[in-house]
């Protein structure tokens, strides 16, 4: 949600330590942290502090997760990638390595993804080169009548874990 | 001398019940009488059959080899051309499609139509005897290799 | 660096061609194929077989520039691989050759193939040859497209070389790379090297090659049938360099962009996409293809929904033709409806230009399956040949109403003849040809052809009719109505009725080429039963005669009817076999000189067929009694009612020696069969029984061991003679064939042969044959052999002891090379005496009036009359490559006996996969020289002959116009088959 960008950080992980000198703090273990609907999964995480105010959060993990629902009754977007970086001030969250995003009907994985939680505008890859190709696969939407919005939101949120279908066929 | 007597009249073992699919009626004909005589015959369903063998385009064509004074043919060539397939009843073919080349010519002037018509007839009918040797010749030599 | 090209201007095109030394090019091209292939992320476009796709109704279809016809005989339908009774080719090959221009691609009719047909096997050298390669993406980096082939830089990782193969791998084939002048050429050729490069890359994204085995074939499998319905249902599969998604629903992607969906596949330079409304526009070198088209375009907007699409500058390839070329705009309107700018296009193979099709605008219609062009011009070879404000043509081979080629011409008889054929499909299993046609010096004609095929039976009717003929003011008319008909296995029946309305029908408005040899035309109908020992057919038969000089009497009688009942029956156990041969005639002729009669014959026969493996004796007798009734007293035959009795006796016996023998290193069997046959027949008169259809056998070596030296019933000879033949083989023992065959045979006669009749003709007259005397006949020996797979032989030679001179003799030698290349040398040579031996007959006999006698007189001493049944001929006839696939026809029948040519054409042929040329220049007898009859000018015979040049051309997968000249060739020059198309 746009709101989501006002909401406070929670964290919670195995172990914490913040280290005053670079003014960062570190989670490791099975960190979640949390800010309105967005929610990141993550072995470790670092949090860069500026006059205060958190900066920049780096989640590393063997596939570190994101779930975010931008708006009111929409699809949750979900993500996953080796390392992300998130700034909250500029709502901009930059997933590397193996990166892919889930958002509605289609899936979009590359070696580099931005995705802007405000206007859940996703960018990927790199026109310079061809090192980072971006692959992304849409679902035909379902033509029947009784298909509604919400029928494919609850099987989107009760697997967000677990990893869906579409994923094994890259 | 060296010469022998051995069997060329008679069918190879495998050959008693022959189905044939395709060729021309003159065709069936002389393989019948040419399986009868050697106690075989030409049955009527593929199941009942030894080997199947198919003909494909069985055709005659006349063609005129000289002609008379009155510029109209006086010899004309009858060249036959078909080719045919041996497969046995388990469809495995035994010989691949081949073709056979069969030729006659015979003096006809166009004057007495019917007496000549009656001639071709005759004529077509030696001509499909040979063939009909040929190809059990060389199915027999299929088979007997294949025997061994 | 140390891989070498050597390059070198070809002489004739002035290209340069490259060709990389094979095996230097193998190092210096490390196949990258082994190299595991590092899956970065997306940069191979996936393969559509391997991505699980569910299965969905298609959603659209994209331009489908389809387009086909195939030209074949409308009259022979031919089904090569279904084996089919050849009386139905039989009858359809002796009927004479009407005019035909080549009729659009008809699907042969599939007759009611009452027997169990084999399951259709597609022969080996059509299995297509499915191109599997790994394919890498056609645009490089820099967006441009890959040229077809090895491309290689040295970007490569680790410093080698880095080469990436696009589409199939031309296997160290030379290509191309670029060619600056021209020389003189009237026209650009309509694509340049570019665009072909582009038409490889093209023509390999289809999974099976469209100009695979170059055959169209009618009826071939479909591979090019898209299924439209998994598209719905299928991922939409982007990659790209980069991508923005706005919303989840429009999409933008730069640099390199593959796109799949099912069977649609497309590679451009940027693209996007709005999932919404499935709109999608591809910018900058765009690569599009489906199942059924392939497309390279600059920019293309497709709405993938509702199968709408508008490209610029495309190049475009149909598979199902095949047929490709290029357009500048193509304005897709529906998913059947496709409109094509500025087109231009070719059936033939990427690299070849022969023939293009160049067209203002271009419709294809899927839906009425009708191309149609405006302004349209036809250019061969870089000439503009053709040209038509409105040209339709049909888009696939199945069976479309339109314009046929049309065929033109000039001959001396008729003047400059037009004709523009229309095909009608009336219905699947019927339709007609309307083939008006106009002659210069004679008028107006209409023709047709109406073919049908019903559940047991197929015919056809044909028919020409000239209102009024300018020369000869009068009506002019030909009609054929012809009917096969196979009730049950055992039933059978066909119609063939012909009618003309003049005898010089066929000489002057007949089809130029296949002038009539034939005198007479024959219209019968007939039916029979047959099946195990027995066989019961009835005919009705008439002919019409067309030679002038023949008439009155000369003309054949009419059977009306024909009734033959045989049956037969062995007794495997008695080993015997009997059997009774009946017949029933009634013959009628309009001359009242010639009287009409019943003919009633039944020769009940039996036979002990003595046989063991290498042994057979076959005695056999039979009883032969005939009556006729003659309409009425008749000045020479008196009595109306004759009958005649006669035992025929015969003993037919043989052995079967053979031996193993080596020659030239393979082992051959060598076999000798020597065969005796008695035959016994006592003399009875038969003068007081007139002629209806009894001329004697030609002489050859079966008549050695036929019953009767007459053909017919009405004389049978008095016989009491012994042949004795020797049949000698060798036969290859691995293959069972037939090396060689030499036939020696001939009769030993034990008393004159004195049955006669009034069988010979001398112009008007018929003359009774001369009692033959001779103790015995001529020797008899044919020789026949296929020495190897190209040489065939035929030699054959009698000699007559009597006149101790050779009578007959002929030589043949069929020479094939590769398939189609074949060299005919023949000679025969006849001599016949039975005409000057009657006339010697008949002068010495003065029962004839002396104004007959001396008729008479005058035909012994022409040499025509007397020479007019010998032939001295010889025959050459061929088929041999020249050059760059050009083939030389020709063709010479000399009479050495009337030192004149009898048939003498020269001609070019050329066949590639897309067109056909062929070319003649005929020099041919074509109607009479002094009759026979006609005392006069006997002396020189002089053959009133004329020369025409006839000319087929014919671009395969648009039209074709001209006679159909490879019916004529396989005519006239043995060995030369048409190809199945």
């Amino acid at each position: 949600l746009e709101s989501d960008a006002d909401q406070p950080i929670t964290i919670d992980s195995n172990t914490a330590t913040y280290d005053d000198a670079t003014s960062t703090s570190i989670y490791t273990g099975n960190v979640i942290s949390i800010q309105g609907t967005i929610r990141v999964n993550s072995d470790k995480l670092v949090v860069y502090f500026l006059d205060g105010e958190a900066d920049k959060l780096v989640f590393t993990g063997n596939k570190a997760k994101f779930k975010q629902t931008p708006s009111v009754g929409a699809e949750d977007v979900t993500g996953e990638a080796l390392t992300g970086e998130y700034y909250p001030k500029k709502n901009l969250l930059v997933l590397i390595k193996e990166a892919t995003v889930w958002q509605g009907n289609g899936t979009y994985s590359s070696d580099y993804i931005e995705y802007n939680s405000k206007s859940s505008v996703v960018k990927a890859g790199d026109n310079s080169t061809d090192a980072k190709r971006v692959h992304v696969l849409l679902k035909p939407k379902q033509k029947t009548p009784n298909d509604t919005g919400l029928k494919t939101d609850s099987k989107k949120n009760d697997d967000t874990s677990g990893k869906t279908s579409d994923q094994n066929l890259q | 001398c060296g010469y022998h007597l051995r069997g060329a009249y008679d069918l190879p073992k495998g050959m008693k019940n022959v189905y044939m699919e395709g060729g021309s009626s003159t065709l069936r004909e002389q393989f019948d009488s040419a399986l009868k005589s050697s106690s075989g015959q030409l049955v009527d369903s593929r199941d009942k059959a030894d080997v199947v063998l198919r003909i494909f385009q069985d055709e005659i064509e006349h063609r005129s080899l000289s002609l008379s004074a009155r510029g109209r043919s006086n010899e004309i060539e009858l060249a036959g051309h078909l080719e045919f397939q041996l497969v046995n009843a388990k469809h495995e073919t035994l010989i691949a499609r081949e073709p056979v080349d069969f030729r006659r010519a015979y003096f006809n002037d166009q004057q007495d139509v019917i007496a000549k018509g009656n001639e071709e007839t005759v004529i077509l009918k030696e001509m499909y005897q040979q063939v009909v040797r040929t190809i059990i010749s060389r199915a027999r030599s299929v088979l007997e290799t294949q025997g061994k | 660096n140390e891989a070498n090209w050597n390059c070198q201007q070809d002489k004739n095109t002035k290209e340069w061609v490259c060709v990389g030394s094979a095996g230097s090019a193998a190092k210096s091209m490390p196949n990258t194929q082994g190299k595991p292939d590092t899956v970065e992320q997306g940069n191979l476009a996936k393969p559509a077989p391997n991505v699980p796709i569910p299965v969905a109704p298609p959603k659209n279809a994209e331009p489908r520039a389809v387009e086909a016809l195939k030209n074949d005989q409308l009259t022979q339908p031919k089904l090569d691989d279904k084996p089919v009774d050849s009386v139905l080719k039989e009858e359809a090959a002796e009927n004479p050759d009407a005019q035909r221009a080549n009729p659009i691609a008809i699907r042969p009719l599939n007759p009611p193939d009452v027997s169990e047909a084999p399951p259709p096997v597609l022969p080996a050298s059509q299995k297509p040859n499915s191109v599997t390669t790994k394919e890498v993406a056609v645009l490089d980096e820099g967006g441009n497209p890959r040229a077809h082939g090895w491309n290689c830089d040295t970007k490569g990782k680790d410093g080698n070389w880095n080469c990436q193969l696009v589409g199939a791998d031309p296997r160290g084939e030379a290509r191309v790379v670029e060619t600056e002048d021209r020389g003189f050429h009237l026209l650009d050729p309509a694509f340049n090297n570019k665009q072909e490069h582009i038409f490889n890359t093209l023509r390999d994204r289809f999974k099976h090659n469209p100009w695979g085995n170059c055959t169209i074939q009618l009826g071939s499998k479909k591979y090019y049938i898209s299924d439209k319905k998994l598209r719905a249902k299928a991922n939409v599969d982007m990659n790209s360099n980069a991508a923005e998604i706005y919303d989840n629903e429009i999409g933008n992607y730069q640099g390199r962009v593959e796109m799949q969906r099912a069977d649609q596949r497309a590679s451009s330079n940027s693209a996007n996409y709005d999932s919404v409304s499935e709109a999608l526009d591809l910018h900058g070198n765009v690569f599009y293809s489906e199942d059924d088209v392939s497309l390279f375009t600059e920019t293309a907007t497709l709405k993938l929904a509702s199968d709408e699409a508008r490209m610029r500058d495309t190049l475009f390839i149909s598979p199902e033709t095949p047929i490709r070329g290029k357009a500048s705009a193509v304005y897709r309107d529906s998913k059947t409806l496709s409109r094509y700018k500025d087109a231009a296009y070719t059936s033939c193979e990427p690299g070849n230009q022969d023939w293009v099709v160049h067209a203002g605008d271009l419709k294809l219609n899927k839906e009425t399956n009708t191309g149609s062009a405006k302004n349209a011009w036809i250019e061969f070879k870089g000439l503009p040949i053709f040209y038509s404000p409105y040209l339709t043509f049909p888009m696939d081979s199945r069976r479309k109403s339109g314009f046929l080629a049309p065929s033109f011409g000039n001959t001396q008889k008729a003047g400059f003849h037009f004709s523009a054929p229309f095909y009608w499909n009336i219905a699947p299993d019927y339709d007609a040809v309307i083939r008006p046609r106009y002659y210069s010096t004679r008028g107006g004609l209409l023709a047709g052809d109406f073919r049908y095929l019903a559940k047991k039976s197929s015919g056809r009717i044909s028919a020409e009719y000239m209102p009024d003929d300018a020369i000869s003011q009068k009506p002019r008319y030909l009609a054929t109505i012809k009917n096969n008909a196979q009730f049950t296995p055992n039933i059978r029946s066909n119609l063939d009725l012909n009618i003309v309305s003049d005898k010089e029908y066929y000489s002057q408005l007949g089809n130029a080429l296949s002038f009539p040899v034939f005198s007479n035309i024959r219209s019968f109908a007939d039916a029979s039963y047959v099946d195990k020992g027995i066989s019961l057919t009835g005919i009705v038969e008439n002919y019409q005669t067309i030679d002038p000089i023949l008439g009155g009497r000369l003309t054949p009688y009419r059977r009306l009817p024909q009734l033959n009942l045989n049956l037969d029956h062995s007794f495997k156990s008695l080993m015997t076999d009997v059997g009774i041969q009946n017949e029933y005639v009634y013959f009628q002729h309009d001359d009242s000189e010639l009287p009409d009669a019943f003919r009633f014959n039944v020769k009940p026969y039996v036979s002990f067929p003595l046989k063991t493996a290498s042994v057979y004796l076959t005695p056999k007798f039979s009883v032969q009694y005939t009556q006729y009734v003659l309409n009425k007293e008749h000045s020479e035959f008196k009595d109306s009612n004759i009958s005649r009795t006669l035992p025929i006796a015969s003993v037919d016996g043989g052995l079967f020696l053979e031996k193993d023998v080596d020659l030239f290193g393979n082992s051959m069997l060598h076999t000798l069969e020597p065969r005796l046959f008695y035959l016994y027949i006592p003399k009875v008169n038969q003068d007081n029984i007139p002629i209806f259809d009894t001329s004697l056998y030609d002489f050859n070596y079966d008549s050695l061991f036929r019953e009767n030296r007459y053909s017919g019933t009405d004389r049978i000879q008095d016989a009491n003679q012994i042949t004795a033949a020797l049949t000698t083989r060798l036969i290859d023992s691995k293959t069972g064939l037939e090396k060689l065959k030499l036939n020696l045979g001939q009769i030993f006669y034990f008393q004159n042969r004195e049955v006669t009749g009034k069988i010979v003709r001398a112009g008007t007259d018929f003359l009774f044959n001369p009692v033959q005397t001779s103790s015995t006949s001529p020797l008899v020996a044919e020789l026949s052999s296929q020495i190897n797979k190209h040489v065939g032989v035929q030699l054959g030679t009698q000699w007559d002891p009597h006149s101790n001179e050779f009578v007959r003799g002929n030589a043949a030698i069929h020479f094939e090379n590769n398939p189609g290349e074949l060299i005919n040398l023949g000679f025969t040579y006849r001599k016949n005496t039975l005409l000057r031996d009657s006339l010697d007959l008949a002068l010495a006999d003065n029962t004839f009036t002396k104004e007959e006698r001396d008729r008479f007189k005058i035909y012994r001493d022409s040499f025509l009359t007397i020479r007019s049944n010998d032939i001295i001929t010889s025959d050459i006839s061929m088929r041999w490559p020249i050059y760059d696939n050009w083939f030389g026809v020709a063709r010479w029948q000399y009479s050495w006996l009337f030192n004149q040519s009898q048939d003498a054409f020269v001609g070019l042929e050329k066949e590639t996969c897309c067109w056909r040329f062929r070319i003649i220049g005929r020099r041919y007898v074509n109607n009479l020289l002094a009759t026979v009859g006609n005392a006069n000018n006997l002396a020189n015979p002089q053959y009133n002959s004329q020369t025409g040049i006839f000319f087929q051309i014919e671009f395969k997968g648009l039209t074709g116009t001209g006679l159909d000249l490879g019916n004529f060739f396989a005519k006239t020059i043995y060995g030369y088959r048409k190809k199945g198309y």
